[in-house]
């Protein structure tokens, strides 16, 4: 299942991601959302999740959530 | 004097321009990477007998050369080979912004690493052990609070230190990598250039990439994460300590689906009306200050020195008059400036990305597009300036071309003068329906440009949602002082050229008794066929459109000079003593005002003077009800304002902002035309 499906207040594991050398992919990577690292669905917006990382907070659309796998 | 080209480099929101705003103060200098809308911040300082220049790169998360503002932080690093590198990191989130520093070591320059945001991490229970830190990376570690400039100082000396040792920095990788690095030509190569020369040798990359059996990419940055790891595990100490967190708490609040929208109305009303009401009566007294006192002096001053009749008018009423109007603009950027960037550092405008996006995204557009464009409502200018807060090239272009569609007080001048004549049974039916027609021709625009040159998807959307934090106030006045200048040296010089030429078109041949004889008439004349399919037919006013490229309201004013062939300018009685006594009462007054402005809850800037009645008989005459609408029309849409002009050109550059105007005025015209026609049929 990847992240699109993750409900609100519902934490994930990150299990992996999706097309690592696309540059946006590549970016969340460096965002901190890595294989193995949990984080919590803060919020949906239309097409935006929030996500609570560590002491980070971060906005991804629903397509680039499509590329991250979850458990 | 030798100079130390420094590199600011740092993921978003760590700081670097409250750090750098610390150490140059007003020196601070922003404008534009060559050929992009992105801004450039930068800082010369004297220290240490060194001149220290400091290039804010922008904030990135990594060294990909792909989306724009990476690709200028790495074209920047890898060409302009800066002496040092100065990597802010916000040490609350260390082990993520370590990633960014990994890849900066990788360049092999002197590198200082400055851990700024030291307090909230110590309240995080986060401890940092920095020798051990500067011992593994040979590196200088500063540790600062940004928001107070604690630490900031020791910044400096740290550079200067690791400039004189030509300190290489150390970063290690796995043995095999390491190995493999070592086998590449290139002595005294970086390990940026290791890796480069180790992606182009296909012969030394396959092997590598089929022993882990993944591509070397993938392989160097879990090189790089682990490097991270490790490094964190040496020198971070995490102890866990329970509190409230104050941005969670607020955010249920400010991003709830429902609640979100009264807060983001509020935050919006109490913007506008602080920005728009606070500066107007300051607007206002510096007008008058400039043409009723200064330009009247300086001609007493220059005719008693003997100086020709016609320098002298030109003197007091185009040059300090062309001051005048650029000074005019100072209160409103100023406010609305200093309001903007404190949503942005207080973490606000980000939030309003996300809450906005659901509408905004099927415009196309980002979340955060929604700030300007309201902002246009109140003033094109600031508006337009405010899009330096966004992120990509194509969103802010696309929102710097909508804004100017968004119908402000200048026009709403023109419209109830227009109104209070032809449409007296429903005003506020007009009036909104060409408040409503802007935000059309605005949202047309956006459409027209994303089908024809800005093609592709909507960018994702990818970003961090900072804390709240309290910008600290040194910084604030410091930002929006340094942008102030900028738009004095930019675009109010150009405002002042272009206004002392359409002074010169309304003014030549000097003898000219009336505007009829003047350049200005000759050129409304000829225009008249150009004008006449869309209703507007008389001299006069085409003319009177040419004046009001200055700002849309002096087409009232220029009518009243044209309509009623009075002398534009003339000086009666003038008292300078008198003058300058009233005109310092009616400071007393401004100031009054603009804090009374703050106490009252409806906003002023949108309430309009009523103009003299002799005029209005005269309008009466050269318009019907139609052609009035149409050339209400044409006001609201051709981009008759030499401020927007101004930073258009200094936000879009000078080609696009041609080719806008042109596209406006094509625009109004046609716009007006089907007004003119549609309501010729329906008003008769």
């Amino acid at each position: 299942m990847d992240l699109r499906s993750v409900d609100l207040g519902q934490e994930f594991t990150v299990k992996s991601l999706k097309a690592r050398d696309l540059p946006l992919v590549r970016k969340l990577t460096a965002m901190g959302l890595r294989e193995g690292k949990k984080a919590r669905v803060l919020l949906k917006n239309g097409r935006v999740i929030l996500l609570r990382l560590d002491n980070s907070r971060l906005i991804i659309d629903r397509d680039l959530a499509g590329y991250i796998e979850v458990a | 004097m030798k100079t130390i080209l420094v590199a600011v480099a740092g993921n978003p929101n760590v700081g670097k321009t409250t750090i750098l705003n610390h150490i140059a103060g007003t020196d601070l200098k922003v404008g534009n990477w060559p050929g992009v809308t992105v801004e450039k911040k930068e800082a010369l300082v004297e220290f240490m007998g060194y001149r220290i220049h400091l290039v804010d790169l922008p904030g990135v998360y990594t060294l990909d050369p792909v989306a724009e503002d990476e690709r200028i932080a790495v074209s920047f690093l890898e060409k302009q080979n800066p002496d040092v590198i100065l990597n802010i990191v916000e040490t609350p989130n260390l082990e993520r912004n370590l990633f960014l520093t990994t890849e900066l070591l990788e360049l092999g320059r002197p590198t200082v690493l400055v851990l700024n945001m030291w307090d909230e991490a110590i309240k995080q229970g986060i401890e940092v052990d920095t020798d051990r830190m500067k011992e593994l990376l040979n590196v200088e570690v500063v540790k600062t609070v940004g928001r107070t400039g604690e630490g900031v100082e020791d910044i400096l000396p740290a550079v200067v230190r690791v400039y004189e040792e030509g300190r290489v920095p150390k970063v290690t990788y796995s043995p095999e990598i390491e190995g493999v690095l070592s086998q590449l030509s290139g002595e005294g190569s970086s390990k940026r250039e290791l890796i480069a020369i180790l992606e182009n040798t296909p012969e030394k990359r396959k092997p590598v990439e089929e022993k882990a059996g993944k591509p070397l990419r993938e392989i160097l940055d879990d090189e790089r994460y682990a490097f991270v790891h490790g490094l964190s595990a040496e020198v971070m100490k995490k102890r866990s300590i329970s509190r409230k967190d104050v941005t969670d708490a607020l955010d249920r609040v400010v991003l709830h689906p429902l609640l979100g929208f009264p807060v983001f109305v509020g935050v919006v009303y109490i913007t506008f009306k602080i920005a728009f009401d606070f500066s107007t009566p300051f607007v206002d007294w510096v007008d008058s200050f400039m043409v009723d006192f200064l330009g009247p002096s300086a001609g007493l001053v220059l005719k008693a020195l003997n100086f020709p009749d016609w320098f002298v008018r030109f003197f007091s009423e185009a040059v300090v008059g062309g001051v005048g109007f650029v000074l005019t603009f100072v209160p409103l950027i100023g406010t609305l400036y200093l309001l903007i960037t404190l949503l942005e550092m207080s973490g606000y405008i980000p939030r309003v990305a996300f809450l906005m996006d659901r509408f905004m995204h099927r415009l196309g557009l980002h979340g955060r597009s929604v700030i300007p464009l309201i902002m246009g409502f109140g003033c094109n200018v600031p508006a337009i300036i405010a899009t330096r807060t966004m992120e990509s090239t194509r969103d802010k272009i696309l929102v710097t071309m909508m804004i100017p569609f968004m119908s402000c007080p200048a026009r709403l001048v023109v419209f109830a003068f227009f109104v209070s004549i032809f449409f007296r049974e429903n005003p506020a039916l007009v009036i909104t329906f060409l408040y409503l027609l802007g935000i059309l021709v605005a949202v047309a625009t956006a459409f027209f440009l994303r089908k024809a040159v800005y093609r592709g998807s909507l960018s994702h959307f990818v970003m961090e949602l900072p804390p709240y934090r309290f910008p600290s106030f040194k910084t604030l006045i410091t930002i929006t002082w340094v942008h102030l200048k900028d738009f004095l040296y930019r675009a109010g010089t150009l405002i002042f050229g272009a206004s002392v030429f359409i002074w010169l078109l309304l003014n030549t041949p000097p003898g000219a008794g009336n505007i009829s004889e003047s350049l200005a008439g000759k050129i409304g004349k000829v225009l008249v066929p150009v004008f006449e399919p869309i209703g507007i037919d008389n001299w006069k006013a085409t003319t009177s459109l040419i004046p009001a490229f200055l700002a849309r309201e002096i087409v009232i004013s220029s009518m009243g000079t044209i309509y009623t062939a009075e002398e534009a300018g003339k000086i009666g009685e003038f008292n300078p003593k008198e003058e300058f006594l009233s005109q310092m009462e009616s400071l007393g007054t401004a100031v009054r005002d603009a804090f009374v402005s703050l106490v009252t809850l409806r906003i002023a800037a949108f309430e309009v003077e009523e103009e003299e009645e002799g005029l209005k008989d005269l309008i009466r005459k050269d318009f019907t009800p139609s052609s009035a609408l149409s050339f209400m029309t044409f006001i609201l849409i051709y981009t008759s304002c030499l401020g927007t002009f101004a930073v258009l050109v200094r936000e879009i550059g000078r080609k696009r902002a041609v080719l806008f105007l042109g596209y406006s005025f094509v625009a109004a015209w046609t716009v007006s035309f089907v007004v003119y026609r549609v309501s010729s049929l329906v008003l008769q």
